[in-house]
């Protein structure tokens, strides 16, 4: 692989790095609004007498933005749990079959998922689905998921494609 | 082909995609769906998934896992869990092998605000083993107590461990938390026992620590009152009634938080860093929700689980045999697989067979726990003791292998005493507010 190639995609790996950190740490601003707001609704619960009307249907729908946010980043910074009880036996071309299989499959199913919850966000969008107590709309969960699995399959794409690129050699 | 074929078909495809390299709730996300799809259909596949995603992700019940990952990461950032093995410390710490019960002490202390045995594991780990190593302490007996002592930060609640076991069976999350306590109680002190032991048989292992004065010990403990303040509002609230689970675990994040940014023991910039850890661990957990909620429905189409569980009744072993090879067949399976990845991959077929030899399903959700504990500590994965090895620069794996062994027969003990004596487990669960 020329120079050139390598510093591209080292450089297009830093810029995808720094925004999907970014758009994970918002959903962790989200996850603290959500923690202040479960606290006020016991507050106002005991000591007013009053609860929060719909304090969990924002909690429901805020707890899917904050997951989805997070899952590309997760995804990037190699996060998710994996069984690597063979990886010292299957050897390095082991290893490099292994994560493209399994970068190509998880690909495949979350573009599926993303299809169904784009059509389902339209959907809810166009029949103004809402939450029961204080209607919010349902297509943010539904588009949250879009998003948050779209970039997923992304970030797994680009893995893919960069550990082709790169060829067996050297791959951990 | 037949649906049992398939399901034969897809738990073999599982492990293939586990061994491919295969995150684990992806693993599971995908055989699901490739299940359902040769049974029901790619219609019905495809539905299911983005169904059980909406669902999983706008649950309320499953807020808990981000409030409490929370609360766990901004105690640990504050250093809170160094306040809590200098209290243990500075009360026991004086006596013969005391560094390494403190040890013990301020995990199973942690665990109560830390849902993660890795978490408790590191954390206490960077403070107590410089400590143990200054006071000439054997490396195995430092590295063991503080890969043991680790583990039951998902024994005592909160625990992902449970939120991840009430999830798959649908048992109640604030009864689990409350059915771990005496358990974890006891397991603390069997491996304080553990360590009075090897202290006993070679004193040379565990020499007496520091000598704290009343003002030392009563200043220590004074500083550890506000988390202990937290675990008690939190924790204490579940078992009163008070708060549901999930409100326990925004107020103790919101306590937590709130003492660690008005003493400045977390400052404002610090705070970006700290979210990005809890979502992205939350992500993680649950990327393997969502993967079990697949997994779940096409096991029920392949009907792997009812034949199973008749198979084992005609083979006669009555629910304590079935009781026992589950349970050597998890500890074998924890030699290899993580603890999470075996619930989830397992509990679908388990939880049936033992909910129907009779067994009470929140007892089994303790008995699976500490399992997974047994699983974190057993060579060649235990993943606490990679993670002592991190903090423990120097000593070999072996080492803390063979320093663990003790804690690890201790937790079989504990394991004994909840079979013979169920009620350890459900005498607090069923006296709940």
């Amino acid at each position: 692989m020329t120079e050139n190639l390598q510093d591209l995609l080292a450089g297009v790996r830093a810029r995808s790095e720094r925004l999907l950190r970014a758009f994970a740490t918002l959903g962790g601003v989200i996850l603290f609004g959500i923690t202040l707001l479960v606290s006020a609704s016991v507050f106002c619960r005991y000591a007013l007498n009053q609860p929060i009307l719909g304090d969990k249907e924002l909690v429901e729908i805020g707890l899917s933005l904050v997951v989805m946010m997070a899952m590309p980043f997760a995804g990037l910074s190699g996060a998710h749990i994996r069984v690597d009880m063979l990886d010292p036996h299957i050897g390095p071309f082991g290893r490099y079959l292994g994560d493209a299989f399994a970068r190509a499959a998880s690909c495949v199913v979350l573009l599926l998922l993303v299809r169904k919850t784009w059509e389902k966000t339209l959907d809810a969008h166009e029949f103004g689905d809402v939450t029961n107590m204080i209607e919010i709309p349902v297509w943010i969960a539904y588009g949250s998921i879009t998003v948050g699995m779209g970039l997923f399959a992304l970030v797994l794409a680009g893995q893919f494609a960069g550990q082709l690129l790169q060829g067996p050699a050297g791959h951990e | 082909m037949n649906e049992t074929v398939v399901g034969v078909v897809g738990i073999v495809a599982l492990f293939f995609c586990l061994v491919a390299r295969l995150p684990v709730g992806m693993a599971l996300l995908i055989v699901g769906a490739g299940g359902i799809w040769v049974i029901d259909g790619g219609r019905a596949a495809i539905a299911t998934m983005s169904s059980e995603t909406y669902t999983s992700v706008t649950a309320y019940s499953l807020s808990i896992i981000p409030l409490f990952v929370l609360m766990g990461n901004m105690a640990g950032a504050a250093g809170y869990s160094r306040r809590l093995y200098e209290a243990a410390n500075a009360w026991i710490g004086r006596f013969r092998g005391g560094l390494a019960s403190a040890t013990v002490l301020g995990c199973a202390a942690f665990a109560a605000v830390s849902g993660s045995s890795v978490a408790t594991a590191v954390t206490i780990g960077k403070v107590a083993l410089p400590q143990m190593k200054r006071f000439g302490y054997a490396d195995g007996l430092a590295t063991g107590s503080v890969a043991a002592g680790g583990t039951l930060g998902i024994l005592i609640p909160p625990s992902t461990g449970f939120v991840l076991y009430a999830v798959l069976t649908e048992e109640s999350i604030g009864r689990l938390f409350i059915a771990g306590i005496l358990p974890g109680i006891i397991l603390a002190l069997l491996f304080v026992a553990v360590i009075v032991a090897v202290t006993v048989l070679r004193p040379s292992e565990g020499p007496v620590g520091p000598s704290v004065d009343a003002a030392g010990i009563a200043l220590a403990t004074l500083r550890s009152l506000p988390l202990v303040g937290v675990i008690l509002v939190s924790i204490g609230g579940i078992y009163i009634g008070v708060f549901t689970p999930v409100e326990a675990a925004g107020v103790g994040a919101t306590l937590v938080s709130a003492l660690a940014l008005s003493t400045g023991a977390v400052r404002v910039r610090e705070m970006p860093e700290i979210f990005l850890d809890t979502v992205t661990m939350t992500a993680m957990l649950y990327l393997i929700v969502i993967g079990a909620h697949v997994f779940g429905p096409f096991l029920a189409l392949t009907h792997i689980p009812e034949t199973l569980s008749i198979e084992l009744k005609e083979l006669g072993f009555g629910p304590y045999g079935t009781l026992l090879l589950i349970l050597v067949a998890y500890v074998v399976m924890g030699m290899f697989l993580d603890g999470l990845a075996m619930l989830v991959v397992t509990l679908p077929v388990v939880y049936p067979i033992v909910t129907g030899a009779g067994f009470d399903p929140i007892w089994f959700g303790v008995i699976a726990v500490i399992v997974i504990e047994m699983g974190l500590i057993t060579p060649p994965v235990g993943i606490n003791v990679f993670v002592v090895k991190g903090v423990a620069d120097g000593v070999p794996m072996g080492t803390i292998f063979r320093g663990v062994l003790p804690f690890w027969f201790a937790m079989a003990v504990c394991l004994a005493i909840l079979v013979l004596f169920p009620e350890v487990a459900l005498f607090l669960p069923n006296r709940m507010g």
